[in-house]
């Protein structure tokens, strides 16, 4: 066939040169921006970047939570739900298994989201690099600092929920999370290196770039398990910050998922039964009681606001819907990275290093500007841990860290054994998601082959 | 409105008639005589007589007369032709003032092969063709049938095109496919149609989903059907060009096949001639639905007494829809100019309300002999067509959707059917204003040159433009879902403009250079196509008051646009070698640029060969009376979407709401045509003098550079890139009989038979392949699914290499019991049946009983098919309104053990077999004796009774198995039958006459 379509292009040469000459085979879409039109979009190029990861941040928090210990499912309107609650989001076969078809879109696959998204920050540096003149302008140029930090930021939540992923766009082969982490950690440095370098006018109206990298970069190193760098950055984050994801105001997005899938738009999912004797019944917000508190105590943590409305029911029609309400709103912000997730990893340093005063005293600093009663210092590093995760639970609440402290400290087995819940077993729950089968499947330079690919289970 | 129309086209109409017969020349004779049939001697009535190399001719009136006048002296060859009998030719000399009278006495032909159809531009005998090209006369059917559209024509008339509704309604989408399934996109696989000459947009119109919008713009998935534009009045003749090696010379658009409209034109020197057409008569479904049981339940009293019986839409929603159309055609012509002009009026309503259609017609056709060598042809053709479509399919707005899904046991007088799904009742679905209002305007200008007789050329400029207009609204304080009762109005604006250029010079030889075998023709040519459209939409949600019909008056309002602009420029050459009088080779090139191709593609080629061999008389066997083999090999394509070689980015709302962009396609600068060779050969036979004609056709299609929206990993940024990937075969046999099977003077039986079988697989996904293993399951007869192995295979996407292309695929099978239990079947994918069928089949029988009486008939019949039956699927387990469960429940209407083991039933499976036969036309005709017809200054004048779709025999729990064969059109195999209104069933009186 090529033999005879290259005949055919000889023999109409002369009609491909009047084409050409007069250019009447070109068209072009005015409902899209094409590549050469993104050159003069800059603004909106950084910004997109940045938004990405903000954009992703729900639905990795649902899918955390479901798959720890926070959150059950309690509907079947999507089954993604149920697979993730019930431990059964293996590897699958794409796209044929179950656990690939329900994640479908992007932003509900969650790994694939965010190196889609990556792709996008890391063309959009080359494109910084190529259409502002100078390296001087782009090292002072805000929008660099939004790119890389939006690069850095979707590294960091790709490591946060998957096992393994690719460094770079494929062909590349895939990475273990730590390696992840490292590349996070050394993009958070970079956008600390451009801050200063910014004109201060522009950053006054920015959110605070280089707080965010610094938290960033201390949780990236805290996960390489470096603590005591962790802390050196954790300590210069100061009390009040915090960069969170922002929704939009249009109506006919489903902007945060976590309002519409977990609260009383459709009640999808809702906390776990080990929370609901915590939970005071009502119409309105009400709280968690205190983790380190017996339950008849009665201490309520203001940083875990939870209701159970009368008669609540899941989308399933059957289980009690016990609801999140940090989120009430659909365009209600969600906390990315903040000074006391700072302060955490501070106690955290402390406590690796046998410092479990010094961690006590910043947790429980942590618990009284929620009124809540100072808890003595551990004698022991298992009271400290379980102290310092139940602090992480409350200070982190629905912002999809618990997940990652159960794989950390490997407490998935215990804890679901624990439930003794029939439907969510502890034996072979995992503990982290995997990396994306599709991605195994596409990348020339993964080899797809499920025995030698992460897949952390209890 | 449409009254203006008629009224205008009768005043043009007269206007050009006084015209053209004012025009006839002196120094002339008179050509007359008697056509008859050669074996009966009955007259033959509407019989096309010409004198050939002049623009002179005339239809036999019911005596079998013609009359030609004003014929210049000299020596003539008049000819006669007839669909279904043999063309005559007789030399004629006519003298001044002399009358000559020349008889033909025709033998019956149903084979046809002196008939001449058009390839492209050029017309060629059936004789000299290496492929099969189908042609109906669409004249010659309506003596039959009332044709009510050009799909009606093509039904079960051409093996090998199918014509498939998708939900029906009057006005609604239908989609035509020729040769089954070979494609990735169903919207490849369109035909591409031309009408004298003109690319006319003829697709189910599809729009996209808007901003803002409820529910199913506009109409939940019907869309409106651009083939309803036609009025068939207009048409003389189509022709059909199956595959590619018919095709090649249209080029990177005519894979999918090309199907050619012609319309009439008028005879020179003719006077007017008048044809009055005016038909009366009803839409009505069946009442097939299974509700029957519905008024057992519904509003009880405290003491358990029946108040409200539930309805049962049999007997509520099914109503008569008036159809009331008229048709006044006119054609003649003077010395220089002929003439076509018809208006039209046709007003329908559906069976289930409101759905109707408003749509009126005119056609003005000029033919100008300009000079001795230049001719100038103008066809004009406007239309405008009004319709109120329906609400249905995937809808949770639909009238018939909430009439069906209701749960009579919920009955009351406010919701006399019980509450609808989605809470939507059918009274308020039934408040919804949906209407498609179209103007448009096909037509061109052709020029045609003949600077020596042997040598012609051809210039064709065309436009069809179809402005379009869609509105919906939901009134305000009517519950609608998604909505609430707040009220809703949509917008919509579509402007189409394909314009077409076309350029063919022909040149015929006969011993060149003195060599005998050196006859034939070449030709070359070129042709432009553009096509640009425009669509715009807005919605406005929220308004303050009932009343108010306008987005002006909404809270909210969301606004879209879309554009599509496609440009194809295509150069030919043909020679055909007549190498003796029984043989010819005719071979072909096509090269073709596309604004769609990649930037790296260049030119696509396409070339064909065919040959036809007609074995000479002295060899024909005992019994045959004619015998031709025809091979064909050629190429066609069809390009990708107008701007899938583009890298595009959309806008988005990022950082709360500001501007983003996210990419929204790759772009692929390899992109190029999907590409088809179709090998075909085949026989077209004649027996018994050419009373019973057989044509026999196989076909062999290959497919390369198949289009698909490739998986790409999503760290390239996207999770889908449109490439040419894949490889397909698509094969198939189709017959066609047809038989003068009785032809006495009091009696006449004439019959054709279509038989067609097809079969496509999937040969190679290239790299994108992913080696897998195929779950293997059989069908056991209690109906669960029993998993017997593994197949390796490889896979794309829900696709199998190795396996059907239209492949229903089943990602598992489940059910959920009353507690939302869900209770799997199976554990792996696999595939349950076909999208398409394999076999398709119908018998026309036309019975002539004396002179004035003529029945017909029309079966058809279809096997292998099969579909998502999600009407049976909701009926029975969401809504419990079908019959199947409601006659489980007792008397107090409580659930019974066995209407729960219907509820969680594995029988009530989502897939279901189509195979049915159809009783598709009915007609008794009956001419009136021309004493009664002349006394009223009438020529040939019929009263017709007919029937459409009347009845149908199927094994399938559906209400039309002929319904929504495709909802998606993504290329999926998925072919779902959900809440399409089930086909139109038409009952006619019509009343046809020539004056």
């Amino acid at each position: 066939m090529n033999r005879i379509r290259k005949a055919g292009m000889l023999s109409a040469l002369p009609i491909v040169v009047a084409l050409s000459a007069c250019d009447i085979l070109t068209v072009r879409d005015p409902g899209r921006y094409d590549n050469e039109d993104l050159d003069d979009a800059l603004d909106a190029v950084a910004n997109t970047v940045e938004g990405s990861g903000q954009d992703l941040v729900d639905w990795y928090v649902l899918w955390q939570s479901l798959l720890s210990d926070v959150y059950m499912s309690t509907g079947w309107y999507t089954t993604t739900f149920g697979l993730i609650d019930e431990g059964r989001n293996h590897y699958g076969t794409y796209p044929t298994s179950q656990e690939n078809f329900v994640w479908s879109s992007f932003k509900r696959n969650f790994p694939d989201g965010v190196t889609a998204h990556r792709w996008f920050a890391r063309e959009s540096w080359g494109r910084l690099n190529r259409v502002l003149l100078t390296p001087a302008e782009v090292n002072s140029d805000v929008r660099s600092v939004q790119v890389l930090l939006g690069d850095a930021m979707l590294d960091m939540y790709l490591g946060l929920f998957s096992c393994e992923g690719p460094l770079e766009k494929s062909p590349s082969p895939m990475a273990a999370d730590i390696q992840i982490y490292h590349k996070a950690a050394e993009t958070f440095a970079k956008v600390m290196e451009l801050v200063p370098n910014v004109d201060p006018e522009v950053l006054e109206k920015r959110p605070d770039y280089m707080n965010a990298a610094r938290t960033g970069r201390a949780l990236m190193l805290m996960l390489m398990e470096d603590y005591d760098a962790a802390a050196a950055e954790a300590a210069a984050v100061p009390d009040g910050f915090s960069y969170d994801a922002i929704h939009t105001t249009s109506t006919w997005l489903q902007n945060n998922a976590i309002v519409v899938y977990s609260t009383n738009y459709a009640r999808n999912a809702g906390l776990m039964p080990w929370l609901w004797d915590r939970i005071e019944e009502g119409y309105s917000s009400t709280y968690i009681k205190d983790l380190m508190d017996p339950v008849e105590v009665a201490e309520y943590d203001m940083r875990m606001p939870a209701l159970k409305r009368p008669f609540s029911i899941g989308y399933d029609g059957e289980t009690p819907h016990y609801s999140q309400m940090k989120y009430e709103l659909r365009d209600d912000p969600i906390p990315m990275l903040h000074s006391d997730h700072a302060r955490l990893i501070e106690a955290e340093a402390k406590v690796k290093s046998g410092d479990y005063a010094g961690a006590t005293a910043i947790l429980n600093k942590l618990r009284s500007r929620v009124n809540l009663r100072p808890i003595d210092v551990p004698t022991n590093e298992e009271d400290m841990i379980e102290f310092l995760l139940n602090e992480r639970f409350a200070e982190l609440f629905m912002e999809g860290y618990r997940a990652v402290d159960l794989y950390r400290y490997d407490l998935t087995l215990d804890i679901f054994e624990g439930f003794g819940d029939p439907v969510r077993p502890g034996a072979g729950r995992p503990s982290k998601f995997p990396g994306s089968s599709r991605e195994a499947q596409l990348n020339p330079e993964i080899e797809n082959e499920r025995t030698i690919r992460c897949e952390p289970v209890a | 409105m449409s009254n203006r129309y008629c009224l205008s086209g009768v005043i043009t109409a007269l206007a050009l008639g006084v015209f053209g017969v004012s025009n006839l020349a002196a120094q002339t004779g008179t050509v007359t005589g008697e056509v008859t049939d050669a074996t009966n001697g009955s007259a033959l009535v509407e019989a096309v007589v010409d004198l050939t190399g002049t623009t002179k001719g005339q239809l036999t009136n019911t005596e079998g007369r013609y009359v030609l006048q004003g014929v210049p002296v000299g020596v003539y060859t008049v000819r006669v032709q007839m669909i279904g009998y043999g063309r005559q030719e007789k030399q004629v000399t006519v003298t001044p003032g002399s009358t000559q009278v020349i008889d033909f006495k025709l033998d019956i032909d149903a084979v046809g092969l002196d008939e001449l159809v058009g390839i492209g531009a050029q017309g060629v005998e059936r004789k000299k063709l290496g492929v099969s090209l189908p042609s109906v006369d669409v004249d010659e059917l309506k003596k039959a049938i009332p044709v009510a559209g050009i799909t009606q024509v093509l039904e079960g008339r051409v093996p090998g095109v199918k014509s498939m509704g998708t939900s029906g309604g009057v006005g609604s989408g239908r989609e035509l496919r020729i040769r089954g399934t070979d494609s990735f996109g169903f919207t490849a696989q369109r035909p591409v149609v031309y009408i004298d000459g003109v690319r006319v947009d003829a697709n189910k119109e599809d729009w996209g989903w808007m901003r803002g919008v409820t529910c199913c713009f506009f109409s939940g998935g019907a869309g409106e059907d651009r083939l309803s534009d036609l009025n068939p009045e207009e048409i003389d003749r189509i022709e059909v060009l199956k595959g590619p090696a018919a095709a090649t010379l249209f080029g990177a658009e005519a894979s999918g096949g090309v199907v050619q409209v012609f319309t009439k034109r008028g005879r020179s020197n003719t006077p007017s001639t008048f044809t009055l057409n005016t038909s009366l008569g009803r839409h009505r479904l069946r009442a097939n639905l299974p509700t029957t049981l519905r008024p057992n339940f519904g509003e009880k009293d405290k003491d358990g007494n029946l108040t409200f019986p539930a309805w049962d839409p049999n007997e509520t929603l099914i109503e008569n829809g008036l159809i009331n159309s008229y048709d006044l055609t006119v054609s003649g012509g003077g010395e220089d100019v002929t003439y076509f002009v018809s208006s039209g009026l046709t007003y329908e309503e559906g069976s289930v309300k409101p759905n109707d259609q408003t749509r009126g017609n005119i056609r003005v056709n000029l033919n100008w002999t300009a000079a001795d060598k230049l001719f100038v042809g103008v066809t004009s053709g406007f239309v405008r067509n009004r319709i109120w479509v329906v609400q249905a399919g995937n809808n949770w707005l639909g009238v018939y959707t909430n009439a069906m899904l209701s749960n009579p046991k919920n009955a009351s007088e406010d919701w006399p059917y019980g509450g609808g799904i989605g809470g939507v009742g059918v009274a308020s679905a039934k408040e919804i204003k949906t209407f498609s209002d179209t103007d448009r305007w096909t037509g061109r200008v052709q020029f045609n040159y003949t600077p020596i007789p042997n040598f012609t050329h051809q210039v064709t400029f065309g436009l069809d433009a179809v402005t379009d207009q869609k509105s919906r609204h939901l009134p305000y304080g009517k519950y609608y879902t998604y909505l609430g009762e707040v009220g809703e109005r949509n917008l919509g604006y579509r402007r189409s403009r394909k314009f077409t250029t076309d350029y063919l010079t022909t040149f015929d030889y006969d011993n060149l250079f003195g060599v005998n075998f050196l006859t034939g023709s070449i030709s070359a040519g070129g042709q432009g196509y553009w096509d640009v459209a425009s669509m715009s939409m807005a919605t406005g949600k929220r308004f303050a008051a009932p009343g108010m019909e306008s987005i002006e008056a909404a809270a909210q309002t969301f606004g879209d646009e879309d554009f599509e602009e496609l440009i194809n420029v295509g150069f030919f050459m043909q020679n055909r070698f007549d190498l003796t009088d029984d043989l010819f080779l005719t071979m072909a090139v096509r090269a073709d640029g596309n604004s769609a191709f990649g930037e790296n593609y260049g030119l696509q080629t396409y070339p064909k060969a065919d040959v036809a061999y007609n074995l000479p008389q002295a060899f024909l066997p005992p019994g045959f009376s004619n015998l031709k083999f025809r091979a064909a090999y050629g190429w066609a394509g069809k390009a990708p979407g107008p701007f899938d070689k583009l890298q595009s980015y959309v806008p988005t709302t990022v950082l709360g709401d500001e501007s983003g962009v996210r990419i929204s396609a790759p772009g692929n600068d390899d992109l190029g045509p999907e590409n088809k060779r179709e090998f075909e050969t085949g026989l077209d036979i004649g027996f018994f003098s050419n009373r019973m004609g057989l044509e026999l056709t196989y076909y062999d299609a290959h497919v390369v550079n198949g289009l698909y929206p490739s998986a790409v990993p999503a760290s390239k940024g996207v999770s889908r890139r449109i490439e040419n990937c894949c490889q397909f075969m698509n094969r198939g046999i189709e017959t066609a009989l047809s038989a003068s099977l009785v032809d006495l003077p009091s009696f006449r039986w004439n019959m054709n038979l279509a038989y067609e079988w097809n079969r496509n697989r999937i040969i190679s996904f290239g790299a994108q392949a992913q080696d897998d293993s195929m779950p293997l399951y059989h069908e056991k007869e209690d109906g669960f699914w029993e998993h017997v192995g593994w197949r390796y295979a490889k896979r794309l996407s829900g696709w199998w290499e190795g396996e059907p292309l239209d492949n229903i695929y089943y990602y598992d099978l489940y059910s959920y019991d009353r507690n939302a239990n869900r209770h799997q079947w199976t554990p792996h994918p696999f595939f349950v049946g076909l999208a398409q069928p394999r076999h398709m089949g119908s018998i026309f029988n036309s019975l002539q009983i004396g002179n004035d009486l003529r029945v017909s008939f029309q079966f058809r019949g279809e096997v292998g098919a099969s579909t998502w039956n999600w009407d049976r699927w909701y009926g029975v387990r969401i809504t419990q309104g079908y019959d199947e469960i409601l006659k489980h429940f007792d008397e107090e209407g409580n659930s019974t053990f066995k209407s729960d083991s219907v509820w969680d039933a594995h029988s009530i499976r989502e897939v279901d077999k189509r195979d049915h036969i159809r009783l598709q036309d009915l007609s008794i005709v009956y001419t009136v004796p021309q004493a009664i017809a002349g006394s009223l200054g009438l020529e040939r004048t019929t009263i017709t009774l007919s029937g459409y779709n009347l009845h149908w025999w199927d094994d399938c729990n559906c209400q039309d198995p002929n319904n929504k064969y495709l909802a998606e059109d993504d290329g999926s195999g998925s072919t779902v039958d959900f809440l399409g209104v089930p086909q139109p069933r038409r009952f006619l009186l019509s009343v046809r006459t020539r004056f």
